[in-house]
């Protein structure tokens, strides 16, 4: 096991100059507390109550199935719909022995919430920090649940375009010949195809749902990272550890997976935080032209649409989208420059 | 070496005959467009039209005793300022690219042989001074009236009514849908002297609608003559002689168009037209975009500016204009048949051919709710299939209202009386009670989500589908669709039920029976409404067929928006009465409209105010005259 984590004296000398490099290392943590924090949003942000103590027995709806509000004894409807949490937390106020404990932002993602004789968007106030959009629904929470949601496709994105890009790379700088210049037309050819442009044509006609979109932007956006690994790979392979590992009788597989890819790593890594924002971005794009994910989920592509309707009259719908936006684009950058200045070649290389 | 330089040889010289080409083929083109002179000018002779009797004995109709539509205080004179968002790319009226916006305001000038009264709907003469139906209930004949004058100043006659036929028919005017329209629908027109015609249409039809499919308005056949395959291209830009108020008299391609107001106009002194008409000129700018076009309108570069969305109206049309008066807001109600809108269900589906499912459905669906927080409470709830058919309306007939009890009830009916860990109701199978619904119009996504998060209480979910207009247009047309979000377009005489409900178009791709609706009984009264001709008896049938609809609840019905507004300055004037039953905007300047004038002292002392400052009172109108009868 120790061996697993065990980083070679490269790696560990990469890591302690990205350590030493503060706006980069900060950059990183907070945007890791970020994600953490997004994961468990419905923790935090939810119009589910966390505990609700009610005639002796304590009931957790965060992650369970929907309670009903005639658990409670809560007059609303005919009592099978859902227990509003926040009305009850209201009525318990008397009744010392019940209690609501409710998260720390008490509205959910897609909940409209209705201020009596107030029009929406709802100024900040009335419970919510950044007021509401158009559609009465938090701007805290659109802000945290969109970013997750755009985080996790933009992950996902890169995974699966570098897992593509890097593979298809690495074999054409490996094997060359026809198949290099097979691909090398393809490539040219694939990349100057508008990539949002395909992507909004692409969703119009097959739907518009996460998996969807995943699958299309990957489908239009591979091409990038292969000619960087072409050229790495050609570089790489007439050094004589590759001679070496071919002599002892190695496949072109693990020449590529054992030898090649690792000792690329740095190009890899380098180009990632950079791809992570652009995904942001893309998906933001798309869902502001109307052919994201918008339909049924937050995100921030529609608030900043919303932003810009309400210029003059809600100016806080565009404040704290364009501040979150920037506060994560910077971070993601302030990672990647770190990233790459650690890596830096000039500062450590070794040749084998 | 030597390669490239017979390339580029080849090219400068295949380069230099293109361009020869090019520069040819437009030369030649504005050769055909000088050749456009008319066949026969303006004062050639009128060719007589020998004589004929009529083959039947008529009942000549005439109207002269109708109320008068304009103010005896307007005034004549002033530029009325108007924007449109493009240019038109034609003045044609028929042909390709013609369907613009302008194309109403040239329209707006084309007179018909008779036209309704304003406020009263009654028939009023026009170009005709008396009507009689024909026995076979297919042809209506009319007088025309002698003073009737082109612009250019030749009589309108029974000639330029004959040519209707051969101008609609012609494949030169590359207008499919009018050919057709002129050969299958009005299938004669003929002459009996220079001042008689009739117009025969394909089907029997009752009094009213025959008048108004026949009432045409004729074309200048003096000024188009021969057809010829050019025509479309050599009648882009010409401006051809009308009937109406106004001319066009100046135009800049891709900035404005000035209309003119015509000095010896022949119907001017007609009761139809009295007061009418009144502004000396209508410009209309181009202004590309709305926020902009706001901003020409508070500087008064332009005279009115439409706020009808909630937007505007309680959002953006705000301010110190306001505040002193100097701009008013207006909110008129018009009465005219609105278009169903609504949730549609397909009754082909497994769970919504269930009839419990279906009114437990429109009792889930909180569409008041919605009206009242998204739409600002400014859009009525649409409380039937057809609206604002004056007589053939039902008021006692009334929407199904969001009401959880009743929602329970008729899902407990259908078996869905469990609910699974999400609040989603299920039945004994395990099917969760969900829908898809289809919509194309992205601005509506906020409507939808409403309604989708308040049919969350009565358990059923809704998953909303947003495809882009054309998709989603063919997937409701090959009825694919589960529910969908759609709104007609209104108009017509009488409702209309066929293409909505016939069985014969149920589970069939591309027709207006979006709902699949396959009902005998339905099937039977819609046939006998449409051989009816009686107008009691087609509105019994007619209720009959609304009862009908309302047992069956194929749509969920969404709201209508029975009103326009608009901001102007406060120079404008109207008579009490300030627009048309069923105008569409305040300010027409032109056939149906134009009963506004401008008040020239005071526009000087709204400039005066607008720079020195005035306190005056805030100015909003709330028009409800012609507001629809809705029961509360």
């Amino acid at each position: 096991m120790k061996n697993l984590f065990k980083l070679s004296p490269t790696s560990q000398r990469q890591l302690q100059r990205f350590r030493s490099i503060k706006r980069g290392y900060y950059s990183l943590v907070i945007l890791a507390i970020v994600l953490v924090l997004t994961i468990f949003a419905e923790l935090w942000i939810n119009n589910r109550a966390l505990v609700v103590s009610y005639k002796g027995e304590l009931y957790f709806p965060t992650y369970s199935a929907v309670i009903p509000a005639k658990t409670f004894d809560q007059k609303i409807g005919t009592g099978d719909e859902e227990t509003d949490y926040r009305k009850l937390q209201a009525s318990f106020k008397e009744n010392k022995s019940n209690y609501v404990i409710m998260p720390f932002v008490p509205f959910g993602k897609s909940e409209q919430h209705k201020v009596k004789d107030k029009e929406w968007p709802l100024a900040p106030g009335d419970g919510h920090w950044l007021g509401t959009d158009e559609q009465g629904r938090d701007v805290v929470s659109q802000l945290v649940y969109g970013f997750r949601i755009a985080f996790f496709y933009s992950f996902l994105v890169l995974v699966l375009t570098y897992v593509l890009g890097v593979f298809i790379g690495c074999l054409m700088g490996f094997w060359g010949g026809w198949f290099d210049l097979l691909f090398q037309r393809v490539i040219e050819i694939w990349s100057n195809i508008p990539y949002l442009y395909a992507i909004m044509i692409v969703v119009s006609l097959v739907g518009t749902t996460f998996t969807n979109l995943v699958v299309i932007s990957v489908f239009f956006g591979w091409t990038g990272m292969t000619w960087y690994m072409r050229t790495a790979t050609y570089k790489e392979k007439s050094r004589d550890y590759v001679m070496a590992a071919k002599a002892l009788g190695a496949s072109d597989m693990r020449i590529i997976i054992k030898h090649i890819i690792p000792n690329t790593i740095t190009l890899i890594i380098t180009f990632a935080p950079f791809a992570l924002a652009g995904g942001i971005t893309g998906l933001t794009a798309l869902d502001f032209l109307g052919f994201g994910i918008s339909a049924e989920n937050p995100s921030w592509g529609d608030l900043l649409k919303q932003g810009m309707d309400y210029l003059d009259d809600a100016y806080w719908i565009g404040a704290s989208i364009i501040s979150a936006m920037t506060l994560i684009l910077v971070l993601v950058t302030f990672i990647g420059e770190a990233v790459r200045e650690a890596f830096d070649p000039k500062k450590h290389t070794y040749y084998e | 070496m030597k390669k490239i330089y017979i390339i580029s040889l080849t090219t400068m010289v295949l380069g230099a005959i293109l361009s020869v080409l090019v520069s040819m083929s437009i030369q030649s083109n504005e050769q055909k467009n000088k050749n456009v002179a008319a066949i026969l000018t303006p004062d050639s002779p009128i060719e007589e039209i020998p004589k004929k009797e009529i083959p039947e004995k008529l009942e000549w109709i005439t109207n002269t005793d109708f109320p008068e539509i304009g103010s005896s205080e307007a005034k004549k004179g002033g530029l009325l300022q108007m924007f449109m968002l493009n240019f038109p790319q034609t003045f044609r009226v028929v042909g390709p690219n013609s369907n613009t916006q302008f194309r109403s305001y040239i329209l707006g000038n084309k007179m018909s042989l008779v036209t309704y009264h304003p406020y009263t709907k009654e028939i009023i003469p026009q170009l005709a001074t008396h009507w009689a139906f024909g026995a076979d209930q297919k042809t209506v004949y009319f007088k025309l009236d002698k003073d009737a004058r082109w612009s250019d100043g030749r009589a309108v006659t029974a000639h330029d009514y004959l040519y209707i036929l051969k101008f609609m028919r012609s494949k030169h005017i590359n207008a499919p849908w009018y050919n057709n329209y002129y050969t299958e629908q009005i299938t004669d027109i003929s002459a009996y002297d220079n001042y008689t015609i009739s117009i025969t249409t394909k089907d029997r039809k009752p009094k009213d609608e025959l008048i108004y499919t026949l009432a045409a308005g004729p074309i200048p056949a003096h000024y188009y003559g021969e057809l010829d395959e050019n025509w479309e291209r050599d009648y882009n830009w010409a401006i051809a002689p009308n009937t109406g108020p106004y001319q066009i008299s100046e135009y800049k391609k891709g900035k404005y168009v000035i209309l003119e107001r015509k000095k010896n106009w022949w119907a001017a002194k007609k009761k139809a037209n009295k007061n009418l008409y009144n502004v000396d000129r209508v410009i209309y700018k181009v202004i590309r975009n709305e926020a902009i076009a706001y901003v020409y309108f508070k500087k008064g570069e332009l005279d009115y500016f439409p706020i009808v969305k909630p937007k505007w109206w309680h959002g953006k049309a705000k301010g110190p204009l306001y505040d002193n008066g100097l701009v008013v807001k207006h909110w008129f109600y018009i009465t005219v048949p609105e278009g169903v809108g609504g949730l549609f269900f397909n009754l082909d589906h497994a769970l919504l051919k269930d009839k419990d499912i279906r009114q437990g459905i429109a009792h889930s669906i909180n569409m008041d709710g919605m009206i009242a927080d998204v739409l600002k409470n400014d859009y009525l709830r649409m409380q039937r299939f057809t609206e604002g058919f004056e007589k053939y309306d039902f008021p006692d007939i009334e929407a199904r209202v969001f009401d959880l009890t009743k929602a329970d009830e008729f899902f407990n009916k259908a078996g869905f009386d469990k609910r699974n860990e999400d609040g989603v109701r299920i039945n004994k199978e395990g099917v969760k009670l969900s829908f898809k619904v289809n919509f194309g119009a992205e601005s509506h996504l906020p409507r939808l989500a409403y309604l989708r998060e308040e049919a969350k209480k009565a358990g059923l979910e809704l998953v909303l589908e947003q495809l882009d207009p054309v998709t989603n247009y063919r997937k409701i047309s090959t009825k694919d669709h589960e529910i969908c979000w759609v709104k007609f377009g209104g108009g017509g005489l009488k409702p209309r039920y066929r293409q909505f409900f016939h069985s014969s178009f149920a589970s069939k791709p591309d027709n207006n029976n979006l709902c699949n609706v396959n009902d005998p009984e339905l099937d039977k009264l819609i046939e006998a409404y449409r051989e009816e001709f009686d107008e009691k008896k087609s509105q019994d049938l007619c209720e009959k067929i609304q009862r009908r609809i309302y047992e069956i609840c194929p749509i969920v019905y969404s709201y209508s928006v029975p009103y326009h507004r608009s901001a102007y300055w406060k120079y404008w004037r109207f008579p009490k009465i300030a627009a048309a039953k069923s105008s569409t905007e305040l300010f027409d300047p032109f056939l149906g409209g134009g009963a506004f004038w401008l008040d020239q002292e005071e526009k000087e002392k709204t400039k005066l105010d607008k720079v020195l400052g005035v306190d005056g009172e805030p100015k909003v109108i709330i028009d409800k005259m012609f507001k629809p009868g809705q029961k509360k």
